[in-house]
């Protein structure tokens, strides 16, 4: 009952959704049902393909996970470091915004040359592409601790390891969380275009397969698929935020 | 129990000076308030007593060695954030505990923080709260307690209680009074920054009035044994009247200096120009 109520606002908007789509297709017919076929017939459609989904899930959760924790731990690591040490931003930040400035995907048939196997090379590319938003994220929150804390810290002597993980940390994890929630997005998006090549099962493989050979209803379960996999990981990540995050007045 | 030395202390921030010969000597044991308007490089004094920031070596002294580096032997006490937010308030003496007295027991700790927390008359409740869940008031007596816990000699504080209304104000100044004058012979040495001439009278053996930047001393007033102000009766004690009207002429006296050197520069410039 309390679930309801917390969440009737959403709810709601999601009956909405679906009402809309339903007048759109199966009520007045206003979108073209090979491109948007009847709620009905994808629900009928899910059985028989759950098998198949969750097999996709499992691959995609793989690609993605090994790929984002690298990406975290690399990236919070690597920019805490250059965030704190005046010399190493100075000297890497021209490199930093070069590099970080190429859109991931072009980087697609270098992966596939480079790397020995697709999931090394999918790998490579998500965690690409969360890792450039995390490390920019990780130096400008740390660069903007206020001095305060660290003049605080320094007058209790704390040692740098107690500084950096009782101090540091906690202070520049507002920021970085947010940097943490957009490569989450933008990693879902790399899964898709690294599943489109070379890949034998994976959610976002599901869909283009399908899409090649015109089945727009198993498409659309694929997207309806995807989209409740992400909301229900962005819900796990926001609560895990929360959780870090319970000392800020918004939490 | 420190006593403080300050010698020809000059500092500036890049090329602007901001303390200029800066004479000072303090005996161990003294609550020193650091009086003066805004901007008068009070706070700058504290920051460099502190070890926050540094000074030419030989210019100044804190039991006799020069200060280097923020040490465990001088606890500051902040305006604001005194407290890390992510911390429960308790879990904020207790770092400060951890890193004073190395390898004591968890248990041990927590008995000292909350022997503190009683003698700030809060209660063991509050050992859990975070400090966002805490009034300014009570934040400010955990920051209180934390730099009395680590039992430093020398405790600066920088306008703690700027920010609080006047009752809470009043109370944890009676508090910090209590507590300085409740270790007899061990006592702390104490600098209070402040811009309030009331508050200086109230806490202060000895008040240090700053003049405008660069700052100097333009004048300094020891309270003998026994004279020292009360907040019942001073405003009823002539002689304590006589020195708090005395204190705030000099910094109208000095303010007005200040404009006047200003409107003269001003005019220097247009007439150049």
């Amino acid at each position: 009952m309390q679930f309801f109520k917390r969440y009737q606002g959403v709810i709601f908007i999601g009956v909405l959704l679906v009402v809309g789509y339903v007048l759109l297709t199966d009520g007045f017919q206003v979108l073209p049902p090979f491109l948007f076929p009847s709620l009905g017939k994808v629900v009928r459609l899910t059985p028989g393909y759950t098998g198949q989904l969750l097999e996709g899930l499992q691959s995609s959760l793989f690609l993605l996970v090994t790929a984002y924790v690298l990406a975290v731990a690399m990236a919070i690591s690597l920019g805490t470091l250059i965030g704190l040490k005046n010399i190493l931003r100075r000297n890497l930040t021209p490199y930093i915004n070069a590099f970080s400035a190429i859109p991931v995907p072009l980087l697609t048939p270098y992966a596939i040359h480079i790397f020995p196997t697709f999931k090394a090379a999918s790998i490579f590319l998500i965690w690409l592409a969360a890792f450039w938003v995390i490390l920019g994220t990780t130096i400008g929150a740390v660069m903007s601790i206020d001095r305060r804390y660290l003049e605080n810290a320094a007058m209790l002597e704390m040692p740098p390891r107690t500084k950096l993980f009782r101090v540091i940390l906690p202070a520049a994890s507002p920021t970085i969380l947010v940097g943490c929630s957009i490569a989450l997005t933008l990693s879902f998006m790399m899964l898709a275009v690294a599943e489109m090549f070379g890949a034998k099962s994976g959610m976002a493989f599901f869909i283009q397969y399908y899409s090649d050979f015109a089945r727009f209803d198993l498409v659309m379960l694929g997207f309806f698929f995807v989209s409740v996999v992400l909301v229900v990981i962005m819900h796990g990540f926001d609560r895990l935020k929360a959780r870090i995050l319970h000392w800020t007045l918004n939490n | 129990m420190f006593d403080v030395s300050l010698r020809h202390l000059r500092f500036a921030y890049d090329k602007e000076l901001v303390l200029g010969d800066i004479n000072l000597e303090t005996r161990a044991g003294d609550f020193v308030c650091l009086l003066g308007q805004s901007g008068c490089g009070k706070s700058t004094l504290l920051r460099l007593i502190a070890g926050l920031e540094r000074s030419d070596p030989g210019q100044l002294l804190v039991g006799g060695k020069p200060v280097e580096r923020p040490s465990l032997d001088r606890a500051m006490i902040f305006q604001d954030y005194g407290l890390f937010p992510w911390m429960s308030a308790g879990d904020n003496i207790d770092i400060a505990l951890r890193q004073k007295f190395k390898g004591m027991e968890k248990a041990e700790r927590r008995k000292i923080t909350l022997e503190w927390m009683k003698n700030i008359e809060l209660d063991e409740g509050f050992y859990d709260k975070l400090p966002l869940e805490l009034s300014g008031g009570q934040r400010q007596r955990f920051a209180i307690a934390r730099a009395f816990a680590i039992d430093p000699p020398l405790l600066l504080m920088d306008e703690p209680f700027g920010a609080l209304d006047a009752v809470t104000k009043s109370l944890l100044q009676d508090t910090v009074l209590e507590l300085w004058q409740k270790v007899g012979e061990r006592r702390k040495t104490v600098f209070f920054v402040t811009h309030s001439v009331d508050e200086a009278l109230i806490l202060g053996t000895h008040i240090v009035l700053m003049g405008q930047s660069p700052s100097r001393i333009i004048h300094t007033h020891a309270f003998a044994p026994g004279e020292k102000p009360h907040r019942d009766t001073m405003y009823s004690d002539p002689k304590v009247m006589e020195l708090r009207n005395h204190l705030i002429r000099l910094i109208e006296e000095d303010i007005q200096q200040k404009v006047k050197s200003q409107k003269l520069g001003a005019a220097g410039g247009a007439g150049k120009a």
